[in-house]
């Protein structure tokens, strides 16, 4: 195999050379055309009836099998057999392979990725404590932009691996606050509190109706968690404004908020302190 | 009976401004050599009765104007400001959720028809040209359907009345007859049910009332289908003066819709 490509890299030296370089170059002036107009097309006529993440793709493909045509003509051209590149290219990916074992992962992870799609372009997702909008999925690495403006560059291997959470699949999200109130206060008027601070605010959604749970009894206070619905877009605005108008609404109706607090009491008359032995 | 809305192209001279009051909606336009400022605030109860609608004060401000910084504003850009800008109605963007003040339970093979209320909003246009499309109230929003698949919408209450002469008169609402038909074999029981607003048009009667196409909503006789009939005449007591403002959305009235889409049980 090595004699043969060797024969043909000797065939190569000894023809016109200058000919098939003008024809090469002209090869690749007509593919990149080719690639313009034909990415145009499909931008122009599928950008409505296709998601982002499958536009993304398909002119992705178009790119991607255009060069390899483009290379594929160009190396015939100078007389290159395909068959003997492709044996070269056997053992070249065996030993490759071997180099590169996480490339070669990312890559399968990546085609694992682009199946299973389990977020898509413009979503926005956590991945572990990382959290961002998704700019691209390719087939090494997903690249993000968090919301402190960073781009960030995921590796498919890490994102196969860990919990992914995309936080803009669903339309609506609940916003989940807890707080622990003052023994002393009535149960019944700080849930009617609560509901009617969710409910005078414009951006909680009526239904699915907000929640009150009594998580349990705390060291310093009844521990109750308060979860109210908002859509996506909103849940910013959901989450300071409720707050904001929940201790509005206790300071108005006089609801205390259990602080944590210590109560030391005289040791009763006739008993001795603990005697350190 | 309250004024009726001056709707239309509204001219004012350079320098000029005036003012509305739309129930629970305040604004005012005025105009300046190359823009026209809109600013709009709401600051009375949307549920009152005795509120003062397309009071045109001309070019005072009303006594409880807030200042310029507690105001929403917004500022039309022109080359040169045209000598005038339409303010005309319009219905809500997405459906209402509306829920009866009780459950209600429609026997097998009854129909009833009550009439339902809802918000419009205001569409600022110049030659036909959207500008800016404002609520006259923020509805409090609703989702119906499940937690992954549903809708957004409008959150409305009703007390189903089947009375015309008994609705409130807010002009401001536009009305809307609802007819429930219960062709099934069941009860159908109601405990919220959705109106697609959107498929409806707006109308205005010589007295400047605002009403809605009526819509049918039937319960067809498997019980886990839907059609939907919209009429103009649904109700012949409100003379139609004029079309104010044609449906958002054109839906095919052949097809039928998966119960669930309609009713909440």
């Amino acid at each position: 195999m090595i004699e043969q490509l060797s024969q043909q890299i000797a065939s190569f030296v000894n023809m016109d050379a200058g000919l098939s370089i003008v024809k090469a170059l002209l090869t690749i002036l007509f593919a990149w055309l080719a690639t313009k107009v034909l990415v145009r097309a499909v931008e122009k006529n599928l950008d409505s009836k296709m998601s982002r993440q499958g536009l993304f793709l398909l002119k992705r493909t178009i790119v991607y099998s255009i060069v390899v045509l483009v290379a594929l003509s160009i190396l015939r051209e100078f007389g290159f057999k395909l068959s003997v590149l492709l044996g070269a290219a056997g053992i070249l990916t065996v030993a490759i392979g071997f180099a590169s074992q996480t490339s070669a992962s990312n890559l399968i992870s990546g085609l694992f990725l682009v199946a299973e799609r389990p977020f898509q372009i413009g979503d926005i997702i956590r991945i572990d404590t990382l959290t961002g909008e998704v700019l691209t999925i390719d087939l090494l690495s997903i690249k993000l932009r968090t919301m402190d403006n960073l781009f960030v560059r995921v590796p498919n291997e890490s994102i196969i691996k860990s919990n992914v959470t995309n936080i803009s699949r669903f339309p609506i999200r609940r916003f989940d606050l807890t707080m622990k109130i003052n023994y002393l206060e009535d149960l019944d008027k700080v849930k009617a509190t609560l509901m009617a601070a969710a409910n005078s605010n414009p951006v909680c959604l009526l239904e699915p109706s907000p929640l009150f749970i009594v998580l349990g009894f705390g060291d310093s206070g009844v521990d109750i968690q308060f979860s109210a619905w908002a859509r996506r877009e909103n849940f910013l605005e959901l989450r300071n404004n409720l707050a904001a108008s929940i201790l509005k609404s206790f300071r108005q109706q006089d609801i205390q908020i259990a602080l944590p607090q210590l109560r030391l009491a005289d040791s009763p008359e006739g008993t001795e302190p603990v005697q350190n032995s | 009976m309250p004024n009726a809305i001056p709707w239309g192209d509204f001219a004012l001279r350079i320098g000029e401004h005036r003012y509305w009051q739309i129930g629970p909606l305040n604004f005012s336009l005025s105009r300046g050599r190359h823009d026209w400022t809109l600013q709009h605030w709401r600051d009375r109860d949307p549920e009152s009765n005795d509120l003062v609608v397309a009071q045109d004060t001309a070019n005072e401000p009303p006594k409880n104007a807030p200042t310029a910084s507690a105001t929403n504003t917004i500022r039309f850009q022109f080359a040169n400001s045209p000598t005038q800008l339409s303010v005309t109605p319009c219905l809500a963007d997405r459906p209402f959720v509306i829920k009866p003040d009780a459950p209600l339970r429609l026997a097998a093979g009854e129909k009833v028809c009550f009439y339902v209320t809802t918000i419009m909003r205001l569409l600022f246009k110049h030659q036909d040209k959207l500008l800016l499309e404002i609520p006259v109230f923020d509805q409090q929003e609703t989702w119906f359907g499940n937690f992954t698949q549903g809708e957004l919408c409008y959150a409305s209450t009703t007390m189903a009345r089947t009375e015309f002469d008994d609705v409130p008169m807010r002009p401001y609402r536009p009305i809307t007859p609802v007819t429930l038909s219960n062709k099934s074999n069941d009860a159908l029981s109601v405990e919220q049910f959705k109106l697609p607003i959107t498929f409806l048009s707006l109308y205005a009667n010589p007295h400047g009332r605002l009403f809605t196409d009526g819509i049918d909503i039937i319960c067809t006789k498997d019980g886990d289908e839907v059609d939907l009939r919209i009429s103009r005449d649904g109700n012949k007591r409100l003379t139609i003066d004029k079309t104010l403002a044609d449906a958002r959305e054109q839906v095919d009235l052949r097809q039928r819709f998966d119960v669930e889409r309609f009713f909440r049980k």
